[in-house]
């Protein structure tokens, strides 16, 4: 399953009720809709925040046909997603904005985005440089930025690395990331230094200096993309 | 509608049609930006007729809510008409007079910006043909205070300036100079401390420039001078909660203009609050603002650039501001990675579950929960207790019966003490248009509904007010409680003993 076929399985869900479609179509964009949640988000917001917004983005998905028009379905449906789930974040966190008038209804025309043929093409090429630029990215800042933003994707050879680094092996690192409970607990997988995980002076000095390591990282990447501008 | 020629870039179109409603919306109906003073029209007529059919108030909403499709084709029809025959006119009127200040050169973005001279900041994305991306009024971030066209045309100068000339020592230099004109008198009302404020914040970020330095140390001294109650005025005045709105609104937005509108907004006030305001409020602030600038979406990468420089420019990391652009850098960064190719693929434990046959009360469910927190504290308080106390009764043991498979079951549930206005349904499979049970939940705890063995389960909703809700059905009901900002809804879902 892809974004390019995506779209003509909703369709066939929509039009048929194909069952197996449906089942593909959203089994697939749960877990690409999962991905686009931000780590800062699933750490700060309420767990049920995110997973009752994604139930009902799903569920809305296997209502309503998607509109015709779409140029771009992955931007189109990560936008109607993250406006979902700010919506219910402000309406549970502040109050309620949204009134009851279909609230829970259509999608918005995709011709009202403002975003022409030539703004998707610059941000597509922004977005490749980007891309380039994270691969060029020496190994050990490449892993402190994924470690932040998207432990996930971290690949084989930067889990070696880490392996390499702590003397452990890869299973143990991924099962380290995977059961990492906050960002200082990360910091241990890609720091594995000796200081009390619960001495809240130790805590902050380790974050101070993996926000200095972060801030390394980020800023090479940036001379990386200005050199390829 | 027709283009406008700018003697070099060629000719400029208006805002696209469809982007037209949610700016008019947004800002051409916005009172404090006063666009009335530009284009000579009865603005509060044209947003008071739109307003009816949109069913809210702009003062409680800068975004357009969601509506059902005859309604919003109405609302877009009339802010269409609005755009075009006062918006756009005054928007273009100002953009080309000849003393514009537009940008010399695109950003990386393709856009020219400009300032007129009566404060429009436009945006003009440059892409085969050249069209407008959004005109608005920059002012300060605070709320309560209306500002006349001196100060608009004062703050607009500013503003523009630090949006288009990112230069550390551009910055310097203007902060002296706002330094100088702020030290001038003692400020005897918030509007007057506002400046004051915001100079002295931007001089302690650039302290280190000599001529911030002996410029600040001037604007110091006065600072010293002001009233207690002035200073607690503009304190008051600072519109935090305001500010994470317009970026919860801003984020949802297709293109970036709004958002980088809504983070210069932010920074004015976490660099004036430095000098007025306590730092557990910035840093509340920023908490709940990186939550949502984490948000920011891949094609906004550019922000990256913008962040990295403003942050560089204002120095000092323990800043507020700099842990407000550091979330943004944070953001950008965090979009792009979450663009690579994932190494191991979230697991979809949803899927299945929702494409099972789902109830058809559910949508009731759904669109209650983005209702669910309203009202004052007693009556939410009233409805959690009367819902707690709704339960299935067990039926009473008989002689007998054992192995017996029972009848139905009694729904039981009285209203908790002092009862506000309410009304109550109950959805399910048989039901799924929800049916009036109001009259049943009394405080002799009548039976409220009959749950049969092969029922799946029921939806209770429980509407409530201290002020009269309106008769009709669940729809209707919830449709007003939609409108008014002084009803809470809650449910209880209900199944059958096992």
């Amino acid at each position: 399953m892809s974004w390019d076929v995506i779209g003509d399985e909703l369709r066939c869900w929509h039009a048929s009720g194909n069952r197996e479609a449906g089942r593909s179509a959203l089994a697939f964009l749960e877990s690409e809709l999962r991905r686009m949640v931000p780590v800062l988000a699933r750490r700060t917001w309420s767990r049920d925040v995110i997973e009752d917004a994604l139930r009902d983005f799903l569920v809305k998905v296997i209502e309503v046909p998607l509109p015709p028009g779409i140029d771009d379905l992955r931007r189109y449906v990560g936008r109607a997603f993250r406006n979902h789930c700010i919506d219910v974040h402000e309406a549970r966190s502040r109050r309620r904005e949204t009134p009851a008038d279909d609230a829970a209804g259509g999608w918005e025309p995709p011709s009202e985005d403002g975003v022409s043929p030539a703004t998707l093409a610059l941000d597509a090429e922004r977005g490749q440089q980007l891309r380039a630029a994270l691969q060029r990215l020496e190994i050990a800042d490449r892993i402190v930025l994924k470690l932040d933003h998207a432990p996930e994707l971290l690949d084989d050879d930067e889990v070696r690395w880490l392996a390499d680094r702590a003397g452990m092996e890869p299973a143990a690192i991924r099962q380290a990331v995977a059961s990492a409970e906050d960002v200082h607990d990360l910091t241990r997988v890609f720091d594995p230094a000796d200081d009390n995980p619960d001495d809240p002076q130790e805590r902050r000095r380790r974050m101070e200096r993996f926000r200095r390591r972060r801030a390394r990282a980020r800023d090479k990447l940036r001379a990386l993309l200005q050199e390829g501008e | 509608m027709s283009s406008w020629k700018h003697p070099t870039i060629g000719p400029i179109e208006p805002l696209p049609r469809g982007m037209r409603p949610a700016k008019v919306w947004k800002h051409f109906y916005d009172r404090s930006q006063h666009w009335e003073r530009l284009c000579g029209r009865d603005i509060a007529s044209m947003r008071h007729e739109t307003e009816t059919v949109v069913g809210i108030q702009r003062d409680d909403r800068e975004t357009l809510p969601p509506m059902n499709r005859e309604r919003r084709d109405r609302a877009h029809d009339l802010l269409g008409r609005h755009h075009d025959a006062a918006y756009a006119p005054a928007y273009q009127a100002e953009m080309s007079s000849p003393d514009a200040l537009w940008t010399p050169t695109q950003d990386a973005q393709h856009r020219h910006r400009v300032l007129t001279p009566n404060a429009v900041f436009a945006v003009v994305q440059v892409d085969g043909w050249n069209w407008v991306v959004t005109a608005f009024r920059p002012l300060p971030p605070i709320r309560g205070l209306d500002w006349d066209e001196v100060n608009i045309r004062r703050y607009a100068a500013g503003y523009f300036q630090r949006e288009t000339g990112m230069h550390v020592d551009n910055l310097a230099r203007t902060t002296a100079e706002n330094l100088q004109r702020a030290s001038t008198m003692v400020p005897l009302s918030a509007q007057e401390l506002w400046w004051l404020a915001s100079a002295v914040g931007y001089g302690r970020l650039l302290a280190h420039h000599s001529e911030v330095a002996n410029a600040l140390a001037a604007a110091e001294t006065v600072l010293g001078e002001v009233l207690n109650e002035v200073v607690a005025d503009l304190t008051r005045a600072l519109n935090w909660d305001g500010c994470l709105r317009r970026l919860a609104g801003a984020l949802k937005d297709s293109r970036s203009e709004e958002t980088e509108a809504v983070l210069a907004y932010a920074e004015e006030l976490l660099v004036a609050a430095s000098v007025v305001a306590t730092e557990t409020r910035a840093d509340a602030f920023c908490a709940e603002a990186e939550a949502l600038i984490a948000w920011l979406p891949a094609e906004w990468s550019h922000l990256l650039d913008r962040a990295a420089s403003r942050r560089e420019a204002l120095g000092s990391p323990d800043h507020p501001v700099c842990r407000l652009w550091s979330a943004v850098e944070d953001a950008a960064t965090g979009a792009a990675m979450r663009e690579l190719p994932p190494a191991t693929r979230p697991v979809a434990r949803l899927a299945d579950a929702v494409l099972a046959a789902r109830p058809p009360w559910r949508r009731w469910d759904a669109r209650v929960a983005l209702l669910a927190l309203g009202a004052s504290a007693a009556v939410a308080e009233w409805v959690r207790r009367s819902l707690d106390g709704i339960h299935v009764a067990r039926p009473v043991p008989v002689m007998g019966a054992a192995g017996t498979p029972p009848g139905s079951w009694d729904v039981l549930g009285r209203p908790a003490p002092e009862a506000p206005c309410f009304k109550m349904f109950v959805v399910d499979e048989a039901n799924p248009e929800g049916h009036d049970v109001t009259e049943h939940f009394d405080p002799a705890g009548d039976k409220l509904w009959l749950i049969e063995p092969g029922d799946e389960a029921a939806l209770i909703v429980l509407v409530a007010s201290s002020a009269p809700i309106g008769d009709g059905d669940l729809e209707s009901v919830l449709t007003e409680a939609g409108r008014r900002d002084d009803v809470f809804v809650g449910t209880k879902e209900l199944s059958p003993p096992r």
